[in-house]
């Protein structure tokens, strides 16, 4: 299943990876110049992820209905395909933002 | 015993029944042909079975054990009347995502073959819909359900798709929809009429034309 799931995240969601990828960057870079204390800035961090997802989900279901055959016949359905997808994004974003939390606390 | 069946079968769209109380089941080793005029319910019907639609009500049965949507059961695979694969993926990729089983014996057909660095969008129409068939029939899914799959395809294609079907016929349970009735009366096991939202048994020709769906002519 895991081969699966890297075929198609390698050869259908490298645009959308990148652009929520983007997203946290953006964050990461509010949270450099204003601190890591601010907890409003966490909430919409929050809320501007998850609008992420449900951007993803919406472009993925009307867009791309078509393609829904093609993710069923794997034995996959939309839950598992993008659940891992934005449980991935949103580890590699908490881990970037632990880490700049760490550098910038040793600088 | 290995066998897909499924019952008590109700759709609507709208006013309209579509499917009220139907039931089919289909083995390995089988190949269940469905007939039914245009908007009777012969996609529907598969869809249900697949999971990719939710009927008012079913109960689908995958080898004794109930299932909610046939798809994640990993059992079976369904091949739609258009195209599914997006267009700019390749043909050694697909095999590698859906055939692990047979793909020893599906590398042996031509089209495959000679196409597998090709992505599927640079095929033409038909050889595009033959590799599309060829993914299903020879994926690890022990229940294959095809959605028209001679449409579009020349004789010598749907020759090709049939030697394949029988070949893997051993394995697999396979369930047809096609207008090209005369193919599914040849090589079909057992098939079904569905008409007015129910199903009926069909042995010959004859059956097809007393329940209207070719036309009675007396000669």
């Amino acid at each position: 299943m895991y081969n699966k799931l890297k075929i198609i995240y390698t050869n259908h969601f490298k645009l959308v990876f990148v652009l929520n990828l983007g997203l946290s960057l953006f964050f990461l870079h509010l949270f450099y110049l204003k601190g890591f204390g601010k907890v409003g800035l966490y909430n919409i961090l929050t809320a501007f992820k998850l609008m992420g997802y449900v951007v993803t989900l919406l472009t993925e279901k009307l867009l791309f209905d078509r393609r829904k055959f093609y993710y069923y016949n794997l034995g996959l359905g939309y839950r598992k395909v993008l659940g891992i997808f934005f449980a991935i994004d949103f580890v590699l974003c908490a881990v970037l933002l632990m880490f700049c939390w760490l550098c910038t606390s040793f600088v | 015993m290995y066998e897909l069946c499924i019952d008590s079968v109700d759709h609507r769209f709208g006013n309209g029944h579509v499917l009220s109380q139907v039931y089919l089941r289909c083995g390995a080793g089988e190949i269940v042909g469905v007939f039914g005029r245009n908007g009777g319910g012969k996609s529907t019907l598969l869809k249900a079975i697949f999971g990719s639609i939710s009927p008012h009500n079913k109960h689908l049965r995958i080898d004794g054990k109930i299932i909610e949507k046939g798809y994640l059961s990993g059992e079976v695979v369904y091949l739609p009347q258009s195209y599914f694969i997006p267009r700019y993926m390749r043909v050694v990729t697909l095999v590698e995502l859906y055939v692990n089983k047979y793909r020893a014996q599906l590398l042996q057909q031509e089209v495959v073959r000679d196409n597998l660095n090709e992505k599927i969008g640079h095929l033409s129409g038909g050889n595009r819909r033959l590799v599309e068939a060829l993914l299903m029939i020879y994926s690890d899914a022990r229940y294959v359900l095809l959605d028209e799959p001679f449409s579009q395809l020349s004789p010598l294609m749907i020759e090709e798709i049939k030697a394949n079907i029988l070949f893997m016929l051993p394995h697999k349970g396979f369930v047809i929809t096609d207008h090209y009735y005369s193919h599914i009366l040849q090589f079909a096991s057992r098939m079904v009429l569905l008409n007015n939202g129910s199903n009926y048994h069909i042995d010959t020709v004859d059956d097809l034309k007393r329940y209207g769906y070719l036309p009675n002519t007396s000669d």
